[in-house]
């Protein structure tokens, strides 16, 4: 608790200018990610929306500006590609991917957006990476 | 004794419905509690030895000790002949046997001073004193004088519960991790014929773990607010200054704080120390594992994140190998190879005959019970309850102690004991079937 309220002090000295660059960063992750739906790289779309989530962000509108992101990519996938890509994210990219995204899952969960989707999602990452995600996605005191 | 002795005979029989005809050691030697039936117990012997797949001491033994209650944890004396078990209750178990597979476990002495769970229980090599915590504030030193277990009340001074005690390697002190966010470190004071205590401070949370470094004068805890810690436990009348990786002791005072480290998302439920001191490992509640190397000078953390459920106990069984186990019921086997630390596998392998069990031989009876257990349980509503358990271990282990001689520089065997009441002794063989392990 101790460790919050020093947080969040210093987090109020911290200058605006940080604070916009995180508004910046997602709202270019958001034109990034809509191109590439646009294409129809629906592999290439989930994993520029996972990088670098604003993690322990205290500004909450960036956090849910980035969640909009996240979900927008996952859900355009269909139901036969959800196992290419997360296949592709376990094996070819770094294992934090995985792990942001049963976050985001979670996140999405929560907020009762596109439960069916996600479901079906939650069962592939589980298949793929086995339970460790899940767990960190529990205990991260930083959530997304 | 008669109700155990038929929770026994109807263990095996689901055991070997579940499992199809005895196959070897596995099944014999797997479903036995205390008071077994001789004649059905010996048949099923005979009957293995006969088709020759009788597992000799090489592989893992299993032993099922108490499977209504669980096993809290346990302690091996130092000849390995005796071990001391707390069933989930206030009492701690002696049992004599306890190193020989096919025989009975009798039981010799119960040691009776505590008023709740006892959490942790250590049994010193050097001069054979047993010390157990407990979740009501105290710490017993039990003595063994004249045939009986004499008990010493340790004077701790917390308010929360105890939840992990360890000997120093060299037996002149143990140290107790507790709720009260201080960790006791006690020594014997002659003068008044009691243990006291020395407080050791700085933590902002439950301290859930203790390790000693092999110099019996620095402490590593593991604590609820997510960092790992090294102090020194120097005390002046005891201990004489010693050079470690951390420079001379003698220079430190008691409860200095050396090192923290904070790579840990999660609770850090266990600590452990290399056999030569210069590695530690602690393990998180986000499925972590971080190795932390002194060798350079500066601390260097690795962290492995695991792909199960988080570990509860850490161990070195050499300067370059780690097993990890807990809520996954399976322990890990990691490696140091040239430097950096790797996952290698999991001991207990599907289908390598250790507790494999046939699927085609589920009979009506254990299938319809597997059903609405796992309804229960798990939430279930097919019956593949006999595929989900497939490991040793049917409930998270909650220990892990090493069987070895007390003296031996690499363990190459060690026991893990669980909520499901089992006792498992990890053998070599068991360890060859890791590829790649050198130990």
């Amino acid at each position: 608790e101790d460790d919050e309220e020093e947080e969040q002090q210093q987090q109020q000295q911290q200058p605006q200018v940080e604070r916009m660059g995180e508004a910046a960063e997602v709202q270019a992750r958001q034109r990034e990610v809509a191109g590439l739906l646009q294409h129809g790289k629906h592999r290439e779309a989930v994993k520029a929306a996972l990088q670098n989530p604003p993690l322990g962000s205290h500004d909450q509108a960036v956090k849910d500006m980035n969640t909009e992101v996240v979900l927008n990519a996952i859900c355009s996938a269909s139901d036969s590609e959800i196992d290419k890509i997360v296949a592709d994210l376990y094996h070819n990219s770094s294992p934090d991917l995985c792990d942001t995204l049963v976050k985001y899952i979670y996140k999405g969960l929560a907020d009762r957006k596109y439960c069916g989707v996600l479901l079906k999602w939650h069962a592939s990452a589980v298949n793929m990476a086995g339970l460790g995600p899940v767990v960190r996605a529990m205990t991260d005191r930083k959530t997304v | 004794p008669s109700e155990r002795a038929s929770e026994a005979r109807s263990e095996r029989r689901c055991a070997r419905a579940v499992r199809g005809p005895a196959r070897g050691g596995a099944a014999a030697g797997g479903a036995r509690g205390a008071g077994t039936g001789p004649a059905s117990g010996r048949a099923a012997r005979r009957r293995a030895r006969a088709r020759g797949t009788e597992r000799t001491r090489s592989a893992m033994a299993l032993r099922i000790v108490n499977a209504k209650h669980g096993i809290t944890c346990h302690a091996w004396s130092p000849d390995r002949k005796r071990i001391a078990v707390c069933e989930n209750s206030e009492k701690v178990i002696i049992y004599l046997n306890a190193d020989q597979d096919k025989v009975n476990w009798i039981k010799e002495h119960e040691l009776a001073a505590h008023d709740l769970v006892v959490s942790a229980i250590d049994w010193s090599p050097v001069h054979n004193k047993i010390v157990t915590c407990s979740h009501d504030r105290n710490a017993f030193v039990w003595t063994y004088s004249q045939g009986t277990w004499k008990a010493s009340m340790a004077i701790l001074r917390i308010n929360r519960a105890a939840l992990d005690v360890k000997w120093s390697p060299d037996g002149s002190k143990f140290a107790v991790a507790s709720g009260a966010k201080v960790v006791p470190v006690c020594h014997y004071e002659g003068a008044n014929d009691w243990w006291i205590s020395k407080m050791i401070k700085k933590h902002k949370s439950t301290v859930t773990s203790v390790a000693w470094h092999p110099s019996s004068q620095l402490l590593a805890t593991g604590s609820t607010d997510f960092r790992c810690r090294v102090f020194s436990a120097f005390i002046n009348d005891i201990d004489h200054s010693t050079n470690t990786v951390f420079g001379d002791t003698g220079r430190t005072r008691f409860g200095d704080l050396l090192l923290e480290f904070e790579a840990c998302n999660g609770w850090v439920e266990d600590v452990a120390w290399s056999p030569s001191g210069s590695t530690l490992a602690y393990i998180g509640h986000d499925s972590s594992v971080n190795f932390v190397s002194m060798a350079n000078g500066s601390p260097q953390v690795q962290t492995l994140k695991s792909r199960d459920l988080p570990n509860s106990k850490v161990f070195f069984l050499s300067d370059n190998v780690v097993v990890a186990a807990g809520h996954s019921f399976n322990p890990e086997i990691y490696q140091n190879a040239s430097g950096s630390w790797s996952f290698l596998g999991n001991l207990n392998q599907k289908g390598s005959g250790a507790g494999g069990m046939a699927k085609k031989a589920v009979s009506n009876f254990s299938s319809a019970r597997n059903l609405w257990s796992n309804k229960i349980s798990r939430g279930q509503d097919t019956n593949n309850g006999s595929d989900d358990l497939w490991t040793l271990h049917h409930n998270a282990i909650t220990d892990l102690k090493a069987f070895d001689q007390p003296q031996s520089r690499t363990i190459s065997s060690f026991s893990t004991s669980g909520l499901d009441g089992r006792l498992v002794v990890w053998r070599p063989a068991d360890l060859k079937k890791v590829s790649g392990l050198h130990l």
